[in-house]
């Protein structure tokens, strides 16, 4: 942990290195989720779709889904950015230090100009759920908890599923990006509008609906089953997979050796 | 200028040697397109609107996957970058060319080549999708004519801006401040994360005074019609009016620049 704090402050200082670059781009990624944001609005909005559901809801799938992506985009770059390591041959140094390669692999690089969008969705989310939710009870604090807990799960996942990806591929990958930004695209929307077989792939391939289209049920009131509470959980079954499957990348690789 | 009909040439042949990332690219784009014909049918489920209609968004949508290289925002070469970085760009002071030529044929060189491996397979499936999710034929031959043309000088005028954001890397040292603001500015007004169809009029106003919009979304609404020829014609003057305006401000940008280089390390 020591070390992981260490890699923090290491980052810190390579970024305030330009410092007047580094502001910039954080301003720039709070106009990016604003402008997001916008757009969203505007385009229901447009479709007259404001009847079906409130801007709560609306608000609520946006700020779990950003909450979830700059979180991990902020801590875990590493994991993201992980086939230039593969490209470069530096994987081979991490391999042979004494430490933890899961830490080694985040300290690669902390994603510090996320830092302003975690900040602004952080204070939508919680303006959002105090509008959203009149009466509150223990299980639904409780679910909350999960659904950021679980959100998060599910991006570091596609994360590490990426890394392990690029063992077979060398070149990063593109295509993964579909699974984490194509993801947020369809579920920035309320999921009630999509075909069931849409509302099926968001459940079974990527569990994007038990973080926020099952919870909001719960939420509101539409529900009272308690499982419902522990849903976003199961996104570590997603999780699991991915380290499994990137223990399987790192015993089978061979190094690039350039 | 046949030294840099040459320069363009062999650009163009380093970058189709990239075919497998192609490959990638292809099947990236052309999830993405999926994606956003999901998502935009399920709207049109609902309700209709007037601006455009579902056949017309989705050949927005599919063209906007297939020529994406041709007119992506935040295009540069990561080579220029680095030199400006390291400091070798002093050799390519050294040489014989004029600079902003030389990396204006180089950076739309990457576009056209990238674009050249990818867009018919795209163009191809999304022909054959079943409707409502597919490309539709252009309106009319003319219409064809005035997407290509357009497309065209579309690749021309975000090339001048990436000249621009590029130059400003001589001041900054660090592209990634500057660059992610104009083209997130660029992204939401110029039709490449929500078609502009789909915006609200106040924001359409704002699209109209900057130069955005007249790189991917005229093109994209010309194929199908959604924009008739009579304003296609007044729009390809403005864009044509920015090209010019904004070649010049980047020339004299960098003549600017060049003046009072100091070069990076060594």
């Amino acid at each position: 942990m020591r070390l992981f704090f260490k890699y923090l402050a290491l980052h810190l200082k390579i970024e305030l290195e330009y410092k007047s670059s580094f502001i910039m781009t954080i301003l720039a990624q709070v106009f990016y989720i604003l402008a997001e944001l916008i757009t969203i609005i505007a385009v229901i909005a447009k479709f007259e779709l404001f009847d079906m559901y409130s801007i709560y809801e609306v608000l609520f799938n946006f700020s779990v889904l950003w909450f979830g992506y700059a979180c991990m985009e902020f801590i875990f770059r590493g994991f993201d950015l992980f086939s230039q390591l593969i490209v470069s041959g530096d994987f081979d140094i991490l391999l042979i230090r004494p430490r933890s390669l899961f830490i080694q692999i985040v300290g690669s690089k902390i994603g510090y100009e996320k830092i302003g969008r975690l900040i602004v969705i952080t204070g939508l989310f919680i303006y959002t759920i105090a509008h959203l939710i009149t009466n509150w009870t223990i299980l639904k604090a409780l679910l909350l908890l999960f659904v950021l807990i679980g959100v998060c799960a599910m991006y570091l996942a596609i994360f590490i599923f990426g890394a392990a990806l690029s063992f077979v591929t060398i070149q990063g990958l593109e295509a993964i990006n579909i699974f984490s930004s194509g993801s947020r695209q369809v579920g920035q929307y309320p999921m009630q509008i999509y075909h069931k077989a849409v509302i099926w792939v968001f459940t079974f391939v990527i569990p994007l609906t038990v973080v926020n289209y099952y919870p909001l049920d719960y939420l509101l009131d539409r529900t009272t089953n308690i499982a419902y509470v522990f849903m976003p959980l199961l996104t570590f079954i997603l999780f699991i997979l991915s380290l499994i499957a990137f223990r399987f990348g790192v015993k089978k690789y061979t190094s690039t050796g350039s | 200028m046949s030294g840099y009909l040459t320069f363009f040439k062999s650009e163009l042949l380093v970058q189709l040697q990239y075919r497998a990332s192609a490959i990638a690219g292809l099947v990236t784009q052309f999830f993405w397109g999926m994606i956003y014909a999901l998502v935009y049918t399920a709207f049109y489920n609902y309700n209709h609107i007037d601006s455009i209609n579902i056949a017309q968004l989705m050949s927005y949508v599919w063209l906007n996957q297939a020529f994406i290289r041709i007119i992506y925002l935040n295009d540069k070469d990561p080579f220029i970058v680095d030199q400006i970085k390291t400091g070798t760009v002093a050799y390519e002071l050294c040489k014989p060319y004029d600079l902003y030529s030389w990396w204006y044929l180089k950076l739309l060189a990457r576009r056209y080549a990238a674009t050249a491996l990818r867009c018919l397979p795209i163009i191809i499936v999304a022909f054959f999708l079943p409707s409502p999710y597919g490309l539709s034929l252009p309106a009319s031959p003319m219409y064809l004519l005035l997407f290509v043309l357009t497309l065209i000088l579309g690749s021309f005028l975000i090339t001048t801006i990436n000249m621009i954001v590029q130059t400003i890397t001589f001041y900054t040292y660090q592209d990634k401040g500057i660059s992610s603001i104009v083209y997130s500015i660029g992204g939401l007004l110029g039709g490449f994360c929500i078609p502009l169809p789909l915006m609200p009029d106040f924001v359409l106003k704002i699209a109209n005074v900057l130069p955005f919009r007249y790189i991917g979304d005229l093109p994209f609404r010309l194929y199908s019609a959604n924009i008739d020829y009579a304003y296609g014609f007044q729009c390809i003057l403005i864009q044509i009016a920015w090209i010019v305006v904004l070649f010049i401000i980047g020339k004299l940008l960098m003549k600017l620049s060049l003046k009072k280089v100091s070069i990076q390390g060594g």
